[in-house]
């Protein structure tokens, strides 16, 4: 029925007169959605009522004319609030407007802006007349900004952070309850305040003014760069926080929103992370210990500490490799080491701690004790090791040093109270033997007599008896001296047993000039045997060598150990020199006999008892190139001999 | 001076002492043993030829230690040692204090009787020093003190002339007292003089002295 607008054109008549432009704005109004009424007064009753209202409520228009029809199809929630509108208006004003909502005949909802003049005769009105415009485009949209605007509301209140929404003078337009709970404030208490209460000196004229003519400077922002800002709660109390700005512009203007993260953890968590680094390069500096981070990814090896100059090596020299650091390592260490990392720190990993030598500069090798653990930034695997490397060099040798001392200390025990032991046995058993010498011999001259004195004689013999006995007596207290003083049989090395020796001896072999050479049979089977016996009898070989070559010019020492055919162990010492006479090999073992003058020969018969008593046995050689070959030979122990 | 020599056997060890005592017995010789270095030094001193066979340890006083005393008395004896165990150094002070031997126990009957007979040997040869030097002395005695000045000075190779310039006096006087010392000390010739003058230790200078 209605013409569309665009029909509004000059192909009409131009209104000339009164009736034509009445009719010219009826026309107008006919076309739009604004329909034309007019009331009775007093009875608010429509008189009349343009002709676009049937399509607006979908009512003809005799009903709009009915009695009472305005009223009864107002909605029903504005009802009470419109009639006491009108009424208040109509007795006040001349002209008033409202909007209120009328139900359709299809029973929907109608809005209506409703612009009413009021005409009075004698001061009470009477005729009122209006435009009633429909609204209900503009409701629904105001309807569905304030929906969004409480969704928007809910999500922000939702929303993990506190969030500040704050207007361009700084004052606070609203908060969720997130942050009045991060900053200790009652709800509602924050609204209207400023915004500096709570970020003091963090929002600058750069986060609140108006952005520019530059595009996307409406974008996010963050405050104070990486650094977190500071936010302060009711109690005065401050935290460390990341804040992001929003900026929004509104019909109000600009409108701050800001987003506020408690960062006190992440801020502890990276300080203790700096203090322990700290603490780190603190240790390594003062110098106690080397400090390595190891990538087990690259193998790369950051040094805190001054290694270099611990090493002797220029500055950054030192290995920053694994690979570097493996060759630094004493040979033997290698292949230890290396199994170690490999179980622990590669497969395991899990800390692990070992000790090796380091080759220094100068190429002495350094000890160190390493402690390393893994470090690791969460689940996964860990990418580097730290590595705590004590020198503990000084402390070692002390220790081999005392330990070297401890057996120089033994060994001058041994050998003195053997030498004591040698003389006492010697005085005490050449007492007895010289009485029975001289006792026989006198024997022989009184029976050369002519007339020998028999009475006498049998005297001079019952002497003799006597001390024999008492010779007899003083060996048997020898013997159970010596099986009471070391009882102890044990499952010895003999190569140990050697080696000892030859350190014990090292220092008077080197000061006589004498090369030391060892031939050792590796993997041979222990023999059971008293250690500190077999030590004392490889000292008496040593001594017995060095004195044969007393003032040689060329001297060497041979230790050879090794396995006989029979199973049996054989331990020999050879020296370069005099050798030893045909008639000598024979009784050297016996006791009194020495080739040296002022010896006693006591060493060599010592040295034979005691290999007997291991069901062992001496072995002699004259050597054809000079010198000679003195030992003994052990049998294999008894369970290796089934 | 053929008088019968003694040895005296000193050990603390009573069947070793009674042993070496039966043996040397049996070899002819006058023996006496004693238990101690101290004991022996109790006894008077022998007056005859003989020697010690000593043993070096010894509780109580030492082997070396009765050495020392011997030497001090005026009367050393020769001594041989006997040990039942010995060192280079022990020897070697043994040997300094004059012993004639250093036997090892047990020894042979022939080695220690031939270090005793060496030992008796060489006593007697002190003895005899000591009896000559008796004689020269008591000679020396009865020299009048020019005689002993002449007697002094002659031996240093003086000439008469010398001498008398050097007394005060004439030549011919020297000669006079140089033919009585050579008849009163015995001296068939000036060497024999001399070699008085040496035993007796007389020189010029303590002659000055006294």
């Amino acid at each position: 029925m209605t013409a569309p607008k665009d029909t509004l054109t000059p192909a009409l008549p131009a209104p000339s007169g009164p009736v034509e432009r009445a009719f010219g704005f009826k026309r107008l109004l006919e076309a739009t959605q604004i329909v034309q009424w007019e009331a009775d007064a007093q009875t608010r009753d429509f008189t009349y009522v343009g002709s676009q209202a049937e399509r607006l409520l979908g009512y003809p228009l005799a009903r709009w004319l009915e009695p009472a029809f305005w009223r009864t199809h107002l909605h029903p929630d504005d009802l009470e609030r419109v009639l006491r509108f009108r009424e208040e208006a109509l007795r006040e004003h001349e002209a008033y407007e409202f909007e209120y909502r009328m139900v359709a005949a299809g029973g929907q909802s109608v809005w209506f802006h409703d612009v009413v003049a009021v005409q009075r005769l004698d001061g009470v009105a009477a005729v009122i007349r209006g435009f009633l415009i429909d609204v209900s485009k503009r409701k629904r949209a105001e309807a569905t900004a304030r929906a969004s605007a409480a969704r928007v509301r809910q999500l922000i209140e939702q929303a993990p952070d506190a969030i500040i929404a704050a207007r361009a003078n700084g004052q606070i337009a609203f908060v969720n309850h997130q942050a009045e709970h991060l900053f200790g404030y009652q709800s509602g208490e924050l609204v209207g305040g400023q915004i500096e209460r709570v970020l003091p000196g963090q929002l600058t004229r750069q986060h609140l003014e108006v952005p520019g003519e530059q595009p996307g400077a409406v974008g996010p922002m963050t405050v104070g760069g990486s650094e977190p800002a500071t936010a302060r709660c009711a109690d005065g109390r401050t935290f460390p926080a990341a804040v992001n700005i929003g900026r929004l512009e509104t019909d109000e203007g600009l409108v701050v929103v800001t987003t506020v993260r408690d960062v006190s953890r992440e801020v502890e968590a990276e300080q203790a992370l700096r203090q322990s680094e700290e603490r780190f390069r603190m240790a390594a500096t003062l110098g106690a210990d080397i400090i390595a981070e190891v990538n087990i990814l690259t193998g790369g090896v950051v040094w805190f500490g001054n290694v270099d100059e611990a090493m002797g090596f220029e500055r950054g020299a030192f290995p920053r490799t694994m690979d570097g650091l493996r060759e630094q390592l004493h040979p033997d260490d290698r292949s230890r080491v290396r199994r170690v990392i490999a179980r622990d720190v590669f497969e395991r990993w899990q800390a692990v701690s070992f000790e090796c030598r380091m080759r220094a500069q100068d190429r002495s090798y350094r000890h160190w004790t390493v402690r390393a653990a893994p470090r690791s930034d969460g689940d996964s695997r860990p990418k580097t090791f730290v590595g705590v490397c004590s020198d503990v060099t000084e402390q070692i040798v002390a220790r081999a040093e005392a330990l070297q001392h401890r057996d120089a200390l033994a060994h001058v025990a041994r050998v003195s109270s053997l030498g004591e032991l040698t003389g006492a046995v010697a005085h005490e058993l050449n007492q007895p033997l010289a009485a029975i010498l001289s006792n026989a011999q006198a024997a022989v001259r009184l029976l050369d007599r002519a007339a020998p004195d028999l009475r006498q004689v049998g005297e001079v013999l019952q002497d003799i008896v006597a001390d024999d006995r008492r010779a007899s007596a003083i060996i048997q207290r020898l013997r159970e001296m010596m099986r009471g003083e070391s009882p102890s049989r044990e499952r010895i090395d003999l190569c140990s047993v050697v080696r000892e020796v030859r350190e014990i001896m090292r220092s008077g072999l080197s000061m006589r000039g004498i090369a030391v050479l060892s031939e050792f049979t590796s993997d041979l089977s222990a023999v059971v045997a008293d250690r500190i016996q077999i030590e004392q009898v490889v000292v008496n070989l040593v001594t017995n060598a060095m004195q044969a070559m007393e003032g040689l010019s060329e001297a060497r020492l041979t230790f050879r150990v090794f396995q006989r055919g029979d199973g049996w162990q054989v331990v020999t010492v050879s020296d370069t020199g005099r050798g030893i006479a045909p008639p000598m090999l024979a009784t050297m073992f016996d006791p009194f006999n020495s080739s040296r003058e002022g010896g006693l020969g006591m060493g060599l018969s010592i040295s034979r008892s005691i290999i007997e008593a291991h069901d062992g046995e001496m072995q002699a050689e004259h050597l054809s190139t000079g010198g000679a070959t003195v030992g003994f030979a052990l049998p294999p122990a008894r369970d290796d001999r089934r | 001076m053929m008088e019968e020599p003694t040895v005296f056997v000193v050990d603390d060890d009573p069947s070793v002492r009674r042993s070496v005592v039966r043996l040397l017995e049996s070899a002819g010789l006058r023996v006496e043993g004693f238990p101690s270095g101290e004991a022996f030094l109790e006894r008077e001193t022998p007056r005859g030829p003989g020697c010690v066979v000593l043993d070096v340890r010894m509780s109580g006083m030492s082997g070396l230690e009765l050495q020392r005393r011997l030497h001090a008395t005026g009367r050393p004896m020769a001594i041989v040692f006997i040990t039942g165990h010995g060192d280079v150094p022990m020897s070697v002070a043994a040997m300094k204090g004059g012993a004639v031997d250093f036997l090892l126990k047990p020894f042979d009957d022939e080695a220690l009787l031939a270090a005793i007979d060496r030992a008796i040997g060489r006593d007697r040869g002190w003895l005899h020093e000591q009896q000559e030097l008796e004689v020269l002395r008591a000679r020396f005695a009865r020299l009048t003190p020019r005689e002993q000045q002449v007697f002094a000075l002659v031996t240093t190779g003086m000439l008469n002339k010398q001498v008398a310039a050097r007394l005060g006096t004439s030549e011919k006087t020297i000669k006079v007292h140089r033919g009585r010392t050579m008849t009163k000390m015995e001296a068939g010739s000036l060497a024999d003089l001399v070699r008085h003058a040496e035993r007796l230790q007389v020189t010029a200078w303590n002659l000055d002295s006294k």
